[in-house]
């Protein structure tokens, strides 16, 4: 197996330079001269321009800078963020447990409610239950993820009052609790402070709900089709025929196979819900890494842009790793050779 | 979700085609939908663009279906209007992405060697980005316009089309007529046009379809960000995000209609590619 897990170790490591050479080129493309853009449009001398476009690298040759370029990638040095005046590093590694909190919240949602609605399709075949749930998975896989926490918005917010009003992860007034893992809602616990969980909970509903909404479709379908396909085989025959009730046929042998492509599904989603819940994000105000990009695009702070870019590709990346490796341990069936 | 499909049946063999009800539904919610994108003017005696202060944010009656929207426009006319651009953007963007990626993903698989790895690490670099933000991020750096967003949505479909042509034309390279044609001394253009194009064609247009719903939710996304269509452009992303501030407001027409229209038609098109995946693929039967 380790041959494997080194294998993809390498292939991984390439990625990350291939990512960095595609946000390379991204940062070349951008529109308008970097120094005149750094001194806002601003008449400056020539000899301070080429003072600024030499200490920046702009006079090298392009594999020079892009090596340059790699080398500040390596050591986590993603440039200077234009509209707040830090290092894009910092800005993101500080909200980064929002987006995990949100998504971590989603997938466990998603998770809760698709994976007993996928086994009563699979169970209730072409039965009244499993095309109301298929007409519904369908519906929802049709949704704009922006657009249905609008919906969420106005219809439990404005209507019936139920969530409060989206202003980031706690309601105003109430102080985020001593920092441990960073996510509000189990720091809040950590702390003892039930008005801070309570706070941390109520704002993190609807967003977590539009997340998982988006996933409950995708976890159903993937599982009906897993245990019907299982339904079908041999050994559950084999079970049946010895005498096995259903229900143990059904939990205990074909849902154990049925469920493994749904984990890495899942967990492949885990990595790309980081990158992209940034609409959700930015209709609920949530302070995670999608908001400080929308906020980026919005300001054309094209650096930051970039560089949440390049992390979060990299944070892809390095997810659908740990899940290579993950199930190269779960499903002995994986050829590792 | 679209499973990446490996096979070799061409799309002519009407004989196994047979009609099913995800086809029928899907097919007539888009034909519905091209149909209220055409006859639009007919359809409304409203004007999508024009500003008509006095009667803004009246809420859906019989004169206003919809409603109206904070500049006095009727929301359902902008609806109507608006599957002009959304489908003409799914349109563009899928043509655009299949047309670079197929031919892409046949020679690789065709020539395979350096060829194979040039062309499909580059696709797999595309693939490393969430599609959602590379989608953004191109559109950012090219500018914000209705142009820019259906190529930034282009270029991140292109590596769909190539993988899957890929695979297919590996298949059907080992089909028996495949290799009578090169024994016969067939020149790769006749291959590969003539021999291996209409093999693959089945999963490129079930992609495709499927591509088209994925598309328009993309760009809807792109254009709620302000990223693609520009205001006044009736596009339904831009429209939601304008409506966007009235919904807390509880006017929630503005925004919630667009969205409809978004969900009933990319609905319409995971129908129909879900019924043309059916039709056409033996494997599902």
């Amino acid at each position: 197996m380790f041959p494997y897990i080194l294998r993809r170790l390498v292939a991984v490591a390439l990625l990350v330079v291939g990512i960095s050479l595609v946000t390379f080129t991204l940062v070349r493309m951008v529109p308008g001269d970097p120094v005149a853009l750094y001194y806002g449009g601003m008449p400056v001398s020539a000899d301070v321009e080429e003072a600024l476009r030499r200490q920046w690298g702009l006079d090298q040759p392009l594999p020079v800078q892009y090596l340059r370029y790699l080398g500040g990638v390596l050591r986590g040095n993603l440039g200077v963020s234009l509209a707040s005046g830090r290092p894009i590093m910092d800005d993101l590694v500080r909200r980064f447990p929002a987006t995990i909190e949100l998504t971590l919240a989603g997938v466990l949602l998603a998770v809760v409610a698709g994976l007993p609605l996928g086994v009563l399709a699979a169970l209730h075949r072409n039965r009244l239950t499993d095309h109301l749930l298929r007409i519904g998975s369908l519906i929802s896989l049709g949704m704009p993820n922006f657009w249905l926490g609008l919906v969420l918005i106005y219809v439990f917010g404005f209507l019936f009052g139920i969530f409060p009003p989206a202003e980031g992860r706690l309601a105003a007034g109430i102080p985020a609790p001593d920092r441990i893992t960073g996510l509000y809602t189990i720091d809040s616990l950590l702390a003892g402070d039930l008005r801070a969980f309570r706070s941390a909970l109520a704002q993190l509903a609807a967003p977590a709900i539009t997340v998982a909404m988006g996933l409950v479709a995708v976890i159903i379908r993937m599982l009906r089709a897993g245990m019907l396909e299982e339904l079908g085989k041999d050994y559950v025959r084999t079970g049946r025929s010895k005498g096995l009730p259903n229900s143990r046929v059904f939990y205990k042998h074909a849902l154990r196979n049925a469920i493994i492509p749904t984990i890495t599904v899942v967990s492949i989603q885990i990595g790309y819900l980081l990158g992209g819940n940034v609409l959700v994000e930015a209709v609920f105000a949530w302070p995670g890494v999608g908001l400080y990009y929308i906020n980026a695009i919005n300001a054309l702070d094209y650096n930051a842009v970039i560089g949440s870019t390049l992390l979060i590709a990299v944070v892809f990346a390095l997810i659908n790793l740990a899940v290579d490796i993950l199930n190269a341990f779960i499903d002995p069936r994986i050829n590792y050779g | 979700m679209a499973s990446e499909l490996v096979t070799t049946l061409p799309l002519s063999s009407r004989r196994r085609f047979r009609l099913n009800s995800s086809l029928v539904m899907g097919g007539s919610i888009v034909l519905l939908m091209v149909l209220a994108a055409i006859f639009a003017p007919l359809i409304t005696p409203y004007d999508p663009i024009r500003l008509s202060i006095p009667s803004r944010f009246q809420p859906p009656s019989p004169e206003h279906l919809f409603g109206t929207d904070q500049y006095g426009r009727d929301v359902f006319t902008r609806v109507l209007y608006g599957a002009r651009y959304d489908l003409l953007i799914a349109v563009l963007a899928v043509a655009l992405a299949a047309g670079v990626g197929t031919p892409l993903g046949m020679l690789a698989g065709y020539f395979r060697g350096w060829t194979d790895t040039a062309i499909m690490r580059v696709m797999d670099l595309l693939l490393a980005f969430p599609n959602i933000l590379l989608a953004m991020t191109l559109a950012a750096v090219l500018g914000p316009s209705l142009n820019n967003a259906i190529l930034a949505v282009a270029i991140v479909g292109i590596a769909g089309y190539a993988r899957i042509a890929y695979a297919s034309t590996m298949a059907a390279s080992t089909e028996v007529y495949v290799e009578a044609a090169r024994a016969l001394g067939a020149p790769h253009h006749r291959l590969l046009l003539r021999a291996i194009l209409p093999a693959i064609l089945a999963p490129i247009v079930i992609r495709g379809t499927l591509g088209m719903g994925f598309t328009i939710l993309l760009a809807a996304g792109l254009g709620f960000i302000g990223l693609g269509a520009q205001p006044p452009t009736p596009e339904w992303g831009a429209m939601i995000n304008e409506g966007r501030n009235q919904v807390i407001l509880g006017r929630w027409w503005t925004s919630v209609f667009p969205g409809l229209a978004i969900v009933l038609l990319v609905t319409g098109f995971n129908l129909l590619g879900d019924g043309l995946r059916d039709a056409l693929d033996p494997r599902t039967r």
